[in-house]
């Protein structure tokens, strides 16, 4: 699938496995001499617990709306162009999550952009995870672990 | 009037529904969605206390009034990760 922009700014949500080199494709270019691309990747061990795998579920609307979001507010805070990819549905361990590359004239810039944006989209995104493992499963909502069905209980 | 209402993650998994409408009366709030939304499912009655309401995709507060047709949802803290 040929990826477009919208102006310095690429956002997609995708239940496919990410791949950063056609972002940096897209972002790069003459005038951009530094491009930093962040991956967010399924980890092992969450809160002391063995993970199988995440299951993510998205409000997809406004999820690719407050991407885009934070993908113009960060292009007019750093000149820069910016691509924020995310997956939803079933990921393995060590399999990406996220992507976000970031494309400016110089590394400094670069890294404080992607920085701000991964930072920003963790913070406001409508995108949830649902941590399974061996004996149990939770949703992470920010700092609190909640039950997945009713009635369950959880360490909230 | 109809409200749309869209549940995800931890709303969706608890309930089993993905999405519902709800009749409304004129002049009601987000509050009020949340509330008819725990009289339907008594398993969502944490809702309003963890989530932030959003109305046609904006993140708005609990007095935001809602007009017919529109699409409601409840947001609870997102994905966690340092």
């Amino acid at each position: 699938m040929k990826l477009c922009m919208q102006g310095a700014v690429f956002v997609q949500i995708t239940s496919d496995p990410l791949d950063p080199a056609p972002l940096m494709r897209l972002v790069e270019g003459p005038d951009m001499g530094a491009v930093v691309t962040f991956s967010g990747n399924v980890r092992n061990q969450n809160r002391g617990r063995e993970v199988q795998y995440l299951e993510y579920d998205a409000y997809r609307p406004m999820a690719e709306r407050e991407m885009r979001a934070i993908g113009e507010e960060t292009a007019t805070r750093w000149p820069c162009r910016i691509a924020l990819q995310h997956r939803v549905g079933r990921l393995e361990l060590g399999e990406a999550s996220v992507l976000v590359v970031a494309a400016c004239a110089h590394r400094a810039e670069a890294f404080e952009a992607c920085r701000f944006a991964i930072d920003t989209l963790k913070e406001r995104v409508p995108i949830w995870k649902r941590e399974v493992w061996q004996d149990g499963e939770v949703w992470i909502e920010g700092a609190a672990d909640a039950p997945v069905s009713a009635g369950t209980d959880a360490s909230r | 009037m109809q409200v749309r209402v869209e549940l995800f993650g931890r709303l969706a998994s608890q309930s089993g529904a993905r999405e519902l409408t709800l009749e409304m009366p004129v002049g009601a709030t987000l509050r009020d969605v949340a509330a008819a939304l725990a009289e339907r499912f008594p398993v969502l009655t944490w809702v309003p206390s963890i989530c932030r309401p959003v109305r046609n995709l904006e993140y708005v507060s609990w007095d935001t009034p809602v007009t017919a047709d529109d699409e409601v949802s409840f947001i609870p803290p997102v994905s966690g990760g340092v």
